[in-house]
């Protein structure tokens, strides 16, 4: 009895979620149709999004590039970010030396650099990559940092008592308490990624989705514009679903909602 | 609370004053700040040694920004009113976005349906990196005015949003049913239960959202507008004047930062408030 209304509740939701899609794209198909400079509508999106995707095949070749530069500019700046991060959680040194200037750059827009990253690295992929390491490592780093700091105390006097060695306590105490910090800030650090990507490809890049944004805004076309852009949304979805995923993969344990 | 002992300096956390004991004397404030100065020292040579060697066009030594200061913040006089032309459009965009992200946030966490609903929809809107609409935002608003404050608005909304709603959850479900029971306004609610006790993760929002807003003035005033400080660095950028390029980049990294400060220092006094209240 209760499963059964349980049931029914969850049936009625999902029929209220898609009536409420009907009537948002209702209302934007008669909008848009009244302005289609302006707002565009869905018929003419997906008109558009056949042509782009399939007939002139732009839409593939440029999120590859996309694609390209965002996942070696996060893998480098994931290695740096937790290296660093737990080097300066862990070494006071290290910390007193580095940690200012990490923050200082963690505040500052890295985007305000583009311009003289472009007299350094050119427009090609270099650039994008540099672009994504810049935007992606100083969130990594500094949650890292902040999860090498707060680990319980009583674990490592624990690890202490046993005579752990500084690499043991790191692999097995450290480490694993930092997870959910150092997801939190590769989380943080892929949305920063992707926005670097895309900032480096409109300014700067001849190739890309923020290059084929860029050209096909200037044609006033709204429907074709929406195309790439829609197409960033979804890479957006699923790339932090996937990190999500990863999270449950790597570190079951940590299932937290970090920051 | 204040007959509470503190923590004399927060920013070290007690297991390594503890655990390392003997060498908690290698690290006064003298040593400290020693090594900081020789590091900020080291880095300045190394950059001023360096920058001799490379073009000029393409990289700048710190007396040639030095004298790039004096020159734009002086003579030209045309950084402060850049930095009052960003200020603006920060705030224009910021302040609508903390107010539109709580009250939303509020109501998406209060009344489940309607969370329901909308989240899809913002979940996708805010996995474009907003950037990607400034094309069609400059069809919508023109390169002008408003154009700036939209992108920051979009830029910092979201955090704020995300944030308050995990706080408005988050409530003690006690504190409600005692509101309740004492026949509290779903208006007394929010004020008196639901507010305070979400205004940490508020907080934390608005913090993110400003790192994002300061990004947001950048890019709008490096893509779409060319004004502000954003403007100046594409436009030195643009002559290969490299040294004077340098002068709003550093202006804007020490401006954030500030900011960055501020926020903390009021974040540190909140959440004192917050575990007195425990």
């Amino acid at each position: 009895m209760r499963r059964m209304r349980e049931t029914r509740r969850r049936v009625g939701e999902n029929v209220l979620l898609a009536g409420f899609l009907v009537i948002v794209l209702s209302v934007w198909e008669l909008a848009g149709r009244g302005n289609p400079r302006v707002l565009s509508y869905p018929s003419q999106i997906a008109t558009s999004a056949w042509e782009l995707i399939v007939v002139e095949n732009k839409v593939l070749p440029a999120l590859l590039a996309t694609v390209e530069g965002l996942a070696y500019g996060f893998v480098i700046a994931a290695v740096l970010g937790i290296v660093v991060g737990f080097a300066m959680g862990r070494i006071r040194l290290v910390e007193l030396v580095l940690y200012p200037y990490a923050i200082a750059l963690y505040a500052t827009p890295r985007i305000a650099l583009v311009p003289l990253l472009v007299l350094w690295f050119g427009i090609d992929l270099e650039l994008r990559v540099v672009v994504v390491v810049l935007s992606a490592v100083f969130p990594i780093m500094i949650n890292t940092y902040n999860g090498a700091r707060q680990v319980d105390p009583a674990y490592l006097d624990a690890a202490a008592a046993f005579a752990a060695t500084p690499w043991q306590t790191l692999r097995t105490v450290v480490m694993p308490a930092s997870v959910p910090y150092v997801f939190a800030g590769l989380r943080v650090g892929m949305v920063r990624a992707l926005v670097g990507v895309v900032v480096a490809e409109m300014t700067a890049s001849v190739v890309g989705t923020g290059r084929l944004i860029i050209e096909l805004g200037a044609f006033f076309q709204t429907g074709r514009l929406l195309v790439p852009v829609m197409v960033l949304g979804v890479l957006g979805v699923v790339l932090s679903v996937g990190m999500a995923k990863a999270q449950t993969l790597a570190a079951p344990w940590a299932m937290r909602e970090g920051r | 609370m204040n007959d509470q002992p503190t923590n004399p300096d927060p920013g070290v956390t007690a297991p390594v004053a503890v655990r390392a004991g003997g060498r908690r004397l290698l690290w006064r404030p003298p040593v400290v700040w020693t090594i900081r100065v020789v590091v900020f020292v080291v880095i300045v040579v190394a950059w001023e040694a360096y920058g001799h060697t490379v073009s000029r066009s393409l990289f700048a030594p710190p007396s040639a920004i030095a004298v790039a200061v004096w020159r734009l913040f002086v003579e030209q006089q045309v950084m402060l009113p850049a930095l009052a032309i960003s200020f603006g459009s920060l705030i224009a965009g910021f302040v609508p976005a903390i107010v539109v992200g709580v009250v939303a946030g509020l109501v998406m966490g209060r009344v489940r349906m309607i969370e329901r609903l909308l989240t899809p929809y913002i979940v996708f809107v805010f996995s474009i990196p907003y950037i990607a609409l400034i094309p069609l935002l400059v069809v919508w608003f023109g390169v002008e005015g408003p154009l700036r404050a939209v992108l920051v608005f979009l830029a910092s909304v979201f955090p704020v949003l995300v944030n308050t709603i995990a706080g408005v959850k988050e409530v003690d479900r006690d504190l409600i049913d005692v509101a309740v029971a004492n026949c509290a306004t779903n208006l007394q609610l929010i004020r008196t239960v639901v507010l305070p006790s979400a205004l940490p993760y508020i907080f934390t929002g608005v913090q993110v959202a400003l790192g994002l807003a300061l990004v947001g003035v950048i890019v709008a005033e490096m893509t779409a507008a060319v004004t502000g400080i954003g403007g100046l660095i594409i436009t030195y950028a643009n002559f290969f004047q490299t040294a004077e390029m340098f002068v709003p980049i550093i202006t804007l990294m020490i401006v954030s930062v500030m900011l960055n400060q501020a926020m903390l220092a009021v974040q540190g006094r909140l959440s004192r408030w917050q575990r007195s209240g425990e």
